[in-house]
């Protein structure tokens, strides 16, 4: 889905994709329900839902595998953070996108 | 124990190459992948020099932002931290093409890698406007890069179509199955391809996770038997220390960056020089830049370790005080100020400010604002003077009204607290001077609580005061500040000014000729001038009192500009040029523009004249509203060379409310001066009389005739169809006067004095000791043109040989 606001009518990359990617694309709203998955909504109002039980695997985001630490989702515009008590687990758009 | 090596990645050394061929380049992954590593290895091995400033979250606020650059600056060029420093965090684009003009004069042929590390700490709009327009400026051989864990807010689209942005993300620095591979072939300790996959499958190529894996391998953790990132750290990275070294980590985790000798200082711990060797020796984690001897733990690894300190019962309020005392007696006030803040050591913040020797420059003023406003109310009432120095920098930042209450209040108080006699006498005296400012252009007020200063202190300079501030408030000419009604000009010009440097130290040293001065040369008495204005910039330079030094300086170039002495005008100009780049205060390059705008309009040399005073930018926040306002004279005499005479009148016209603000009557005479000329070059004969009869009507009450003489080409006509009942002397005198400089400006001996760009190229030239044949090659002309500019040369010095030549011109500062 994000991939396609990426994209031109014909499924192309579209030049401000491969020249700036992402650079214009703000998150606005992120809920992290129970189940590993994240309910983003963009600044443009697009929303995404967002799946993360594959990566909680990591080592990077295995700090979310605790809810607790999993509800405490704090939102930027380039980024969603969460305080894992030690350092802070965040995911960016062009991680989404790779997803 | 296993020695941490670093492994050459070809791809990303490869994307790397381009921060030296774009002027931005940001990096941008979470924490942990490398970045700062990747960036490091590669700088050490490029040619390009580089600045390495680590950014931190109070760096969000642009004053503390670069008061740390500027510092890291001067740490490898002295004058341009200085000047960087002088002009503060630029918010404007006049301010911004200042800075990166002279940083572009710093770099030429030269190439320098600037890099923000945890750029994401102190990212806000304004330091990335200031990223966009630094790129847009295309500074030749200045690389800037930004190391963050996060895209940037603002949208870099421009940058990127431009082709001066270079984007270098995670997917980069992420670790390839074979980069993993390679890695622990590398620290010799190969594995299989299957171990490989395993090893990928929880670091998903974070670096951080791969290093760790490595360790607990090495030291035989074996892998299954951790699914959480804590407990590899803890396993890889902590649990192998024995009990003190754990403690040590703990502890230098609560530092940012720093020496063996601050952490020693710190942490109360001894031999740690030894200890930190080993470590930066042994672990990854732990860094050693050689080049400035101070260490960095990396921030996976350090915010482990903070999480830690919290069980270990380390008194962390204690080190970050002792880290803020160790700053303060190295007198970095703002890292002084970030510990203690931490160690919520208010006290010894304000102590610091109480210092007499602490004078806040005007680039320090955010910081100031920003920590003051962090500390409880009732422990700042304990600190009269530094409150008290925070109240004068609150007036003396513009906000005048705000530090009259804040003054009012604290007066009221004063009574309610238990101060000894003496300090009650240093309280009053500093509020005194205080006011001072406070009553700023009323001079008879201002030396009222100057007296009062004396008379409580007998004599001396209360805690507070310091002679480093600016005494000519970004004016070029004092007496304009002070000269508020007319008939007062001769009055004001004998009043006792320099009386304040002896309640602030010398502050101002050198006024009270410098009064003298300018009422001589406004009202035509040449005699008086040269040498009074020499003996304020003796005496000024004995205290270092730069805008003594300026308006000095005006006044000589001005003086010999009308005496024919164009070459000496310039030298003053140039002399200047230097004091301001070496002083530390922004307000005074913006001083000496308006030297140079009011000297070249007068010659007519329109394109010499600084840009943003012919573009009549006048948003320059770093000048006080009596600069500001002679920057209308200066822009009024910018316009009457412009040649669009019906916006020189719309202009001056509006102009007229400013000098209003604080009555400056040689502000008014100017401007009527400008309007009439404006009004007759447009055709209208009746209404130039109209506004020059404004202009005599001040001046003839003070006998002034400069700034009518220094339009004397322009006035004459006008001044001829007068029939108005104006006193017959003065008017004679002007008419002589403007006759007298026209003619001087528009002799050909005159205009023939300067020194074109192809004569001074040439006399450099000729100062390196090349022959006439070297240089004829070198500039692609013939011999003969060379001895033709040069005879050119020696004419207009007044000299016949090549030596005289050079030492002429190294005394007029042309070369």
């Amino acid at each position: 889905m994000l991939y396609s606001r990426l994209t031109g009518n014909d499924g192309k990359l579209t030049a401000g994709a491969v020249i700036g990617g992402e650079d214009n694309i703000y998150f606005l709203e992120a809920v992290p329900n129970d189940d590993y998955s994240l309910s983003i909504t963009f600044e443009d109002g697009e929303k995404l839902e967002f799946s993360m039980l594959d990566l909680l695997c990591k080592f990077r985001f295995s700090p979310l595998g605790q809810l607790i630490v999993w509800r405490r989702i704090e939102v930027y515009p380039t980024r969603l953070e969460w305080n894992s008590g030690t350092f802070p687990v965040s995911l960016n758009i062009e991680e989404i996108k790779k997803q | 124990m296993c020695k941490s090596r670093i492994l050459k990645r070809d791809k990303v050394n490869k994307q790397l190459q381009n921060i030296i061929n774009y002027p931005l380049t940001i990096i941008t992954a979470p924490m942990g992948y490398g970045k700062t590593t990747s960036v490091r290895e590669f700088l050490s091995a490029c040619d390009a020099g580089n600045i390495w400033i680590s950014l931190n979250a109070a760096c969000k606020n642009t004053g503390y932002f670069w008061t740390v650059v500027t510092g890291k600056i001067s740490e490898i060029d002295k004058e341009l931290g200085a000047i960087m420093c002088g002009l503060g965090f630029p918010s404007d684009n006049m301010q911004k093409a200042r800075l990166f003009d002279a940083i572009s004069y710093k770099f030429i042929g030269c190439s320098c890698v600037l890099v923000l590390d945890d750029y994401h700490y102190a990212e806000n709009d304004l330091l990335n406007d200031f990223l966009i327009s630094a790129s847009l400026c295309r500074i030749p051989g200045l690389h800037i890069v930004v190391i963050s864990r996060y895209r940037l807010k603002t949208s870099m689209t421009e940058l990127i179509a431009k082709k001066l942005l270079y984007q270098v993300d995670m997917n980069t620095l992420r670790f390839t199955d074979s980069e993993v591979s390679q890695y622990f072939a590398y620290m010799s300790f190969p594995l299989g391809k299957e171990k490989i996959q395993q090893i990928q499958d929880v670091a998903d190529g974070w670096a951080a996770a791969v290093y760790m894996i490595y360790r607990g391998l090495k030291s035989g953790v074996p892998l299954n038997k951790i699914s959480a990132v804590q407990d590899l750290i803890k396993c890889a990275l902590y649990d192998h220390y024995d009990p003190e070294t754990k403690k040590t980590l703990c502890a230098l985790s609560l530092l940012e960056n720093f020496t063996a000798e601050l952490a020693e200082y710190s942490t109360g711990i001894k031999n740690l020089e030894k200890i930190l060797a080993d470590l930066s020796t042994e672990n990854a984690f732990v860094h050693l830049d050689l080049k400035t001897e101070t260490y960095s733990i990396h921030n996976v690894f350090r915010s482990f370790l903070l999480n830690e300190a919290e069980n270990t019962g380390i008194d962390k309020k204690n080190i970050y005080r002792r880290a803020g005392h160790w700053f303060s007696e190295k007198q970095n006030f703002n890292q002084s100020c970030y510990y203690l803040y931490k160690g919520e050591d208010f006290e010894s913040m304000l102590k610091e400010l109480e210092k007499p020797e602490f004078y806040i420059k005007s680039s320090d003023r955010p910081m100031l604002f920003y920590y003051f406003d962090l500390i409880p109310d009732d422990i700042v009432r304990n600190h009269p003077m530094a409150y008290l120095k925070y109240i004068h920098t609150t007036i003396v930042s513009g906000n005048k009204m705000h530090g009259r209450q804040l003054l009012m209040k604290f007066e009221e108080e004063i009574p309610c607290r238990s101060y000894t006699k003496e300090s009650r006498t240093e309280i009053e005296a500093a509020v005194h001077w205080i006011k001072i400012f406070l009553a700023f252009n009323n001079l008879e007020v201002m030396l009222q609580h100057t007296n009062a200063v004396i008379d409580l202190l007998k004599g001396g300079v209360p805690l507070i005061a310091s002679c480093q501030g600016p005494f000519s408030f970004g004016s070029p000419h004092l007496t304009y500040i002070y000269y508020k009604e007319a008939g007062s000009f001769k009055k004001t010009a004998h009043m006792n000014v320099e009386l304040y440097s002896l309640v602030s130290g010398g502050a101002g040293l050198g006024s009270g000729t410098l009064f003298i001065a300018e009422y001589a040369l406004e009202t035509g008495d040449f005699n008086q001038v040269e040498l009074n204005a020499l003996r304020t910039v003796y005496k000024a330079k004995t205290k270092n009192q730069t805008s003594m030094i300026i308006c000095a300086s005006l006044t000589l170039a001005r003086l010999y500009i009308c005496q024919n002495r164009y070459l000496e005008a310039l030298a003053m100009l140039n002399g200047l040029n230097r004091e301001v780049s070496s002083n530390i205060e922004s307000i005074l390059m913006n001083t000496y523009d308006l030297c140079l705008g009011y000297i070249y309009s007068c010659t007519g040399e329109y394109e010499k004249i600084p840009k943003w005073i012919k573009e009549g930018n006048m948003t320059i926040n770093s000048l006080l509203i009596q600069g500001t306002v002679f920057s209308y004279v200066v822009y009024g005499k910018a316009l009457m060379l412009s040649g669009n005479w019906a916006k020189a009148e719309a202009l001056c016209e509006s102009f007229i409310p400013y000098f209003g603000i604080f009555d400056n009557q040689l502000g008014y005479i100017h401007n009527y001066i400008h309007l009439s000329i404006a009004a007759y070059k447009s055709g209208s004969m009746e209404k130039a009389k109209s506004w020059l009869l404004k202009a005599l009507e001040i001046g003839q009450k003070d006998a002034i005739v400069m700034p009518f003489a220094e339009n004397g080409k322009n006035l004459l006509t006008i001044l001829s169809c007068l029939e108005e009942d104006i006193d017959k002397v003065y008017i004679k005198k002007i008419i002589d006067l403007c006759s007298m400089y026209s003619s001087i400006i528009s002799s050909p001996n005159f205009s023939g004095s300067m020194l074109t760009s192809r004569e001074k190229e040439i006399l450099k030239l000729l100062s390196k000791g090349m022959s006439r044949t070297e240089i004829a090659e070198a500039l692609f002309i013939s011999a003969a043109t060379v001895r033709t500019h040069t005879q050119n040369i020696y004419e207009k010095l007044g000299v016949n040989k090549k030596g005289d030549a050079l030492k002429k011109a190294a005394e007029l500062h042309i070369i």
